[in-house]
């Protein structure tokens, strides 16, 4: 394949000679076009292609390098030998530097030099576009990554960027970056910041995917995953440092949303474990239940003989035999405890209908609290009641629901030594007031803005222990001494206010000072016409 | 004094024997013991008595049926009955007693029991038997 010359020379003597000597370094090897002047040979490049041309610097319509760059723009992908006289070498120089791959000495021309000065030419300029391919590719797969990379030398200027760091500092194009330090860029303090890190890189620190709050410019919260690392030439010495910035926004709020679920995970965990709790305690109830109806026929029978049988004997051997008379009242006595201990079991696993009413609380309250006026001066115990004003109606069996204040109290008292206090309180709140009180009970029962009604009893006697808080409902505990209580009481009073809609927590006073019990009923909703709730929490 | 004929029905020996021997000493009392509820009636027919003393949970048929049956029978319809129950705690007891049922709760002491027993013949006396609202239990 021969080589297409364009040849650009005004003088035709040096026209003649190059065609010689063309055509004597490789016959057939070379085709050679002429143009005397820059105009022409612009025009020839416009309608021909050619795979190298040579330029005389000193033309009639050009001069010096200016005649390069003329040919450069209009053909800018062929490879151009510049052909210079002795006493313009100097700017043929600077033609090569412009882009130029070869000056040549006019008269020092020859075959073998000409020859090989326009393969090399071509050559080289082939690598030349390999390699601007190469860049160009490099730069392309740079400027398309939605990371920020930038290049920074040990100034901390920077030396390169691409195209997705322009866009976060709002720049036209990384040109706009390039030379400038972060103090020309970023407000002060940030400046200094990065400046401090940088520091650190250089010396050889790379700090490596760091999370970074870091705000866009139009003030939108960003999180940063940086990456900033030393630039180490073939010697291993720190020339500069290449960051990588990666927006992790989305990540974060993924992980922030993460860490809520988690949370919220955990919580509906406790709750569902609290009903299972719940769950569990029911069905003791109910097993107890089940057997007690029966307990209750079999041992009855048994008593009731007995009795009957005593009431024979006092008539029979009473009036004989005066010594018999305690021992059988002793054994009536003892037969009535039995039987007091299986009414109270029939009592407890009897399906329950309640009875509602609209109720004034605190009348209630009044009415139980006037039932153990005795046992209270007897022990010398202070009462205390701060009853709200303004309490709406509650929807109240009341017999019940005395039955329990008063178990309630019992129990209090009973914990409460001589000239202890026992408080009682009445109080409207919200759900999650009351569980901020350390309550416990399933999210169903009482959400959290519902509004409540509670009733707490507060004794000051030495708490209830740890092993025993899980205890205290079930049935047939008590810690009471033998004869004084059936255990009943409490897993009763559970059941009634659980019939009422209510809840029943009991748990050791926050301060310590003894053990309290809160009863929550659920609000008369407006429609029944109650009156304005008031958060009246004492 | 004439004595007063009880029947009593329930299928546990120990407390129909209990409550003949104990009634029957005081002298006041004629008590007939009858442990199948099924042969009740017909005991009922022979006996004659002045009040019938039922047990409410017996094998086979209960008390409130039994109750039933004699209260719709021409020959008995008009002796007063009386439960004397194991499952009946005391506040149901008082209910029962507004209703005109009487319900004695075991154990029943003997002066409970007579108690009952008394009231029960003076109310039939003064009703005429007819009135009585069987307990519909």
């Amino acid at each position: 394949m021969p080589i297409h010359v364009l040849h650009i020379e005004d003088n035709p003597g040096d026209a003649l000679l190059l065609r010689a000597i063309l055509d004597a370094s490789s016959p057939g090897g070379f085709t050679l076009t002429h143009a005397d002047r820059l105009a022409t040979g612009l025009e020839t490049l416009g309608s021909a292609t050619f795979d190298v041309i040579l330029l005389d610097m000193s033309l009639p319509d050009s001069f010096g390098i200016d005649t390069f760059r003329r040919v450069r723009e209009k053909a800018p992908l062929i490879p151009v030998i510049v052909l210079s006289g002795l006493d313009d070498e100097a700017a043929a120089m600077q033609t090569v530097q412009a882009g130029a791959q070869d000056y040549l000495c006019k008269d020092e021309l020859n075959e073998r030099m000409l020859a090989r000065s326009i393969r090399y030419a071509i050559e080289r300029h082939h690598a030349d576009e390999r390699f601007e391919a190469e860049r160009s590719l490099l730069r392309s797969v740079i400027d398309s990554l939605p990371d920020q990379i930038y290049v920074k030398d040990c100034e901390s200027k920077f030396i390169a960027c691409n195209t997705a760091v322009a866009q976060i500092m709002g720049m036209a194009s990384p040109d706009a970056i390039v030379g400038k330090t972060d103090f020309d860029l970023f407000p002060l303090s940030l400046a200094e910041k990065f400046h401090t890190e940088e520091i650190a890189v250089f010396s050889g620190q790379p700090r490596v995917n760091r999370e970074e709050r870091s705000d866009s410019a139009a003030g939108q919260a960003r999180w940063m995953l940086t990456t900033k690392v030393p630039l180490k030439n073939k010697d291993g010495v720190i020339f500069g440092m290449v960051g990588i910035n990666r927006d992790i926004t989305e990540r974060k709020y993924g992980e922030d949303r993460l860490v809520k679920l988690l949370a919220d995970l955990k919580k509906s965990h406790e709750d569902l474990k609290a009903a299972q709790l719940q769950l569990i305690q029911a069905e003791k109830m109910e097993s107890v239940g089940r057997i007690a109806a029966g307990v209750a026929h079999e041992v009855k029978n048994p008593l009731a003989v007995a009795v009957m049988g005593l009431d024979y004997l006092k008539n029979t051997l009473g009036s004989t035999n005066p010594a018999a008379a305690p021992v059988l009242n002793d054994i009536y006595d003892a037969i009535k405890r039995a039987d007091t201990v299986i009414g109270g079991l029939l009592d407890f696993s009897r399906p329950r209908t309640l009875i509602l009413k609209p109720e004034v609380l605190n009348e209630v309250i009044g009415q139980t609290v006037a039932l153990i006026r005795h046992d209270v001066s007897k022990k010398q115990i202070v009462m205390e009641q701060n009853l709200a004003d303004g309490l709406p109606d509650v929807m109240l069996d009341c017999n019940k629901m005395k039955q329990v204040l008063l178990n309630l109290f019992m129990n209090a008292l009973h914990a409460t030594p001589k000239s202890g206090t026992l408080i009682v309180s009445t109080y409207s709140t919200l759900g999650r007031l009351v569980r901020d009180d350390g309550a416990v009970f399933p999210a169903e029962k009482f959400g959290p803005e519902d509004a409540v009604i509670c009733i707490r009893i507060e004794d000051s006697g030495t708490g209830i222990s740890d092993e025993n808080l899980n205890k205290i409902f079930d049935p047939y505990f008590t810690t009471k001494p033998v004869g004084e209580g059936t255990g009943l009481g409490l897993p009763v009073s559970r059941q009634i206010v659980e019939l009422h809609g209510g809840v029943l927590d009991i748990r050791n006073r926050r301060d310590g000072k003894g053990a309290r019990a809160v009863i929550v009923l659920r609000h008369l909703n407006a429609a029944s016409g109650s009156k304005r709730l008031e958060k009246s929490e004492p | 004094m004439n004595k007063k004929k009880i029947l009593i029905v329930d299928d546990e020996e120990g407390i129909t024997r209990m409550i003949k021997m104990a009634l029957e000493q005081t002298g006041h009392y004629d008590v007939c013991e009858e442990n199948k509820p099924m042969r009740a009636l017909m005991t009922a027919w022979n006996f004659q008595p002045d009040l019938i003393i039922l047990d409410v949970m017996m094998p086979g048929m209960n008390g409130s049926e039994l109750a039933k049956l004699m209260k719709a029978d021409r020959r008995v319809k008009d002796v007063p009955i009386i439960f004397l129950t194991a499952t009946v705690t005391r506040e149901e007891t008082d209910e029962a007693w507004q209703q005109n049922v009487i319900y004695i709760r075991k154990p029943a002491t003997l002066p409970e029991l007579i108690n009952g027993i008394e009231q029960s013949i003076e109310a039939a006396k003064v009703n005429g038997g007819d009135e009585w609202i069987a307990g519909s239990q």
